[in-house]
């Protein structure tokens, strides 16, 4: 049992609360990433977990046993860190040898682990080379053998992609969610980036001013967001916010649009007393396309709108129009005739429409 | 061009200027003792006479010896204790670490002569006055500011990360620095012992003030000694003086290398 529970964890640096009173729990050999944006808090609680700091207060445990005031090196985890830290001066096998010797594991079973976990990652010809002769890919790789090599109950892994290359970052991702497979481990991932939270996580930890936002599976967090800022942050491009107000008849008012509502709205509306007050609305980029590829429009379902600019990413193009002075994203077919300067139809998905509360910037459900 | 010429003509004449008592250094222990004069200090030897080194040497071979037995522990117990501090004031930081980091600077400011009587005083009372161990401990403390911040300045420049990586792999502050921080800080280290084995072995005034004995007397003292009250053997003191240089050049020679390495290499990036 390698499960982490963090109970009231506070952290606080003077004044600075950089965690706030979180309470999570990531299961037995489950892939949890944290995320958030930079001063969220994240990289605090991994540190935390790891021992590096100490928590201002609250508890923390490891496989049931709580680790306060334990050693980092005796919490039975390991890390990987952003900018690899390696050893200079160490070859790669000494990089990855250096916490088995510490632990006086005898010679012949240091060499096995290392050269087990080097067969894993693939680095088997680099282990006699010197971190400054390998590729940022290759000390990443590195890194990530010094983690396993341990066999630790807990990997923690802080940005481990962030200072790779677009495309190696894509790989590695794969890498590490497959090595996530084989190991059977637990793994606590920050990272900022939403698509590395998505892709590779079972669970998410949503983090803003070191408060936990929302906790959840990725399409849960995506489908259901608890708030404007998880819907904001988690989704690529981000969702668009328009001002709008409900009347009488359910439908959606806003300056430059009517917007009629789907059933699962209607029942939302009816539940929170929605009627007549005014709201904010959440449409994804992919929830709005081109009138002109949509069959049968539903009545009140388009938006009209000047386009600022178009981004043709090859399987799509992302148009920017204006809608009271805000820019607002849509995706759409590539095929789209949207020009920038010309009018645009956009047609909304009422069925995937998300209003929140235009003072506590909840979600209503 | 223009610009050129000009500015190598500058270079050229400061040069000259700056080598001008070098050729007199070398010229003169050059020349036999009757041949020394003011008025032909400028000339050539009129043969290689290589007696006046001997001489020298002669004279101060066991002053040579002190001076070694002087500056290579001072230099590498200071080295050390320069490493030491440096990681723990960059990487080990504790409340108010920073302030005596800076209280230890300010030992660079205070001049050699305002400690002179306590420091005789300190050393006579634990009975190391008048030997090379006394020696020995006032030039390692008076190091103690400089290497400090020389190796601070260094281990600021590593990740922390790389201690915290220790630290989760199962090294204490002891063993990081070991294994690691130790081992690391050859561009420091290269720097720290160039510096201080120039300083102490060309430092007159503690040397002159703590030793009075020639038999434990360093090179310097020995060599201003060699000029006697009722005449001077030019040739002899010069050639000591160049015997005297050889020590510090021999290091820049060996050490330089790394020293150039040292700072190419630039960071310690993993």
């Amino acid at each position: 049992m390698a499960n982490v529970i963090l109970k009231n964890l506070t952290k606080k640096f003077d004044d600075v609360v950089a965690v706030n009173n979180m309470n999570s729990t990531v299961e037995d050999k489950a892939f949890v990433v944290l995320v958030g944006p930079s001063g969220c808090g994240k990289t605090t609680v991994l540190r935390t977990i790891a021992g590096l700091e100490e928590a201002t207060e609250g508890d923390i445990y490891i496989g049931d046993r709580l680790v306060n005031d334990i050693a980092p090196k005796d919490r039975d985890i390991a890390m990987v860190f952003q900018n690899y830290a390696l050893y200079p001066h160490f070859n790669v096998y000494d990089n990855m040898a250096f916490g088995l010797r510490l632990r006086r594991i005898p010679k012949l079973e240091i060499n096995r682990m290392v050269h087990e976990a080097a067969k894993i990652l693939k680095i088997e010809d680099l282990l006699k080379r010197k971190p400054k002769q390998l590729s940022g890919g290759q000390r990443q790789r590195v890194a990530l053998g010094r983690a396993i090599v341990r066999d630790p109950k807990v990997f923690l892994m802080d940005e481990p992609l962030s200072n790779l290359d677009a495309k190696l970052r894509v790989q590695m991702r794969t890498e590490i969610a497959k090595l996530h497979q084989r190991l059977n481990a637990t793994i606590i991932y920050v990272t900022h980036d939403q698509t590395e939270a998505m892709t590779m996580a079972d669970k998410i930890i949503i983090m803003k001013d070191g408060i936990v936002q929302q906790t959840g599976g990725p399409q849960e967090v995506y489908d259901h967001p608890n708030n404007m800022f998880v819907a904001g942050f988690m989704g690529s491009p981000a969702m668009n916010f328009l001002d709008a107000a409900i009347t009488d008849r359910m439908i959606l008012k806003g300056g430059m649009f009517e917007l009629n509502t789907a059933d699962r709205i209607k029942k939302i509306i009816k539940d929170n007393n929605l009627i007549g007050k005014e709201i904010v609305l959440g449409i994804r980029p992919e929830d709005l396309e081109d009138s002109n590829f949509v069959q049968n429009i539903p009545a009140n379902s388009t938006i009209n709108a000047n386009v600022e600019v178009t981004e043709p990413m090859g399987s799509e193009i992302y148009v920017y129009v204006d809608i009271e002075g805000i820019l607002i994203t849509a995706r759409v077919n590539p095929k789209s005739k949207c020009r920038s300067g010309e009018k645009a139809s956009l047609c909304v998905d009422i069925d995937k429409m998300h209003l929140f509360d235009k003072d506590t910037e909840k979600s209503y459900i | 061009m223009k610009k050129k010429i000009i500015l190598y003509f500058v270079l050229i004449i400061f040069l000259i200027i700056f080598l001008v008592p070098v050729y007199v250094l070398m010229v003169t222990s050059l020349k036999g003792f009757e041949e020394v004069s003011l008025a032909s200090m400028w000339n050539l030897p009129k043969g290689l006479n290589f007696q006046s080194f001997i001489s020298a040497f002669d004279k101060l071979k066991g002053n040579f010896l002190n001076s070694l037995y002087l500056t290579i522990p001072a230099t590498v117990i200071s080295a050390l204790l320069g490493s030491w501090n440096g990681y723990i004031l960059s990487k080990w930081k504790f409340r108010g670490s920073d302030i005596i980091f800076t209280l230890i600077l300010f030992g660079m400011f205070i001049p050699y002569q305002s400690i002179l009587i306590p420091l005789v005083l300190v050393l006579r009372s634990i009975g190391l006055y008048g030997s090379i161990p006394g020696l020995i401990v006032t030039h390692v403390i008076y190091g103690i500011p400089i290497v400090t911040l020389i190796f601070r300045n260094y281990y600021a420049g590593v990740q922390d990360e790389i201690v915290e990586a220790s630290k989760i792999d199962g090294s204490n502050i002891f063993g990081t620095y070991f294994h690691i921080m130790l081992r690391i800080a050859i561009p420091a280290f290269v720097v720290a012992i160039v510096w201080q084995f120039t300083s102490i072995w060309n430092e007159y005034l503690f040397a002159y003030v703590l030793t009075h004995n020639p038999r434990v007397q360093p090179i310097t003292v020995a060599l201003a000694n060699l000029a006697g009250s009722e005449y001077v053997e030019w040739n002899v003191q010069m050639a000591g003086a160049l015997i005297i240089t050889i020590p510090p050049l021999l290091i820049y020679i060996f050490l330089g290398r790394y020293f150039i390495k040292g700072l190419l290499a630039g960071s310690v990036k993993g």
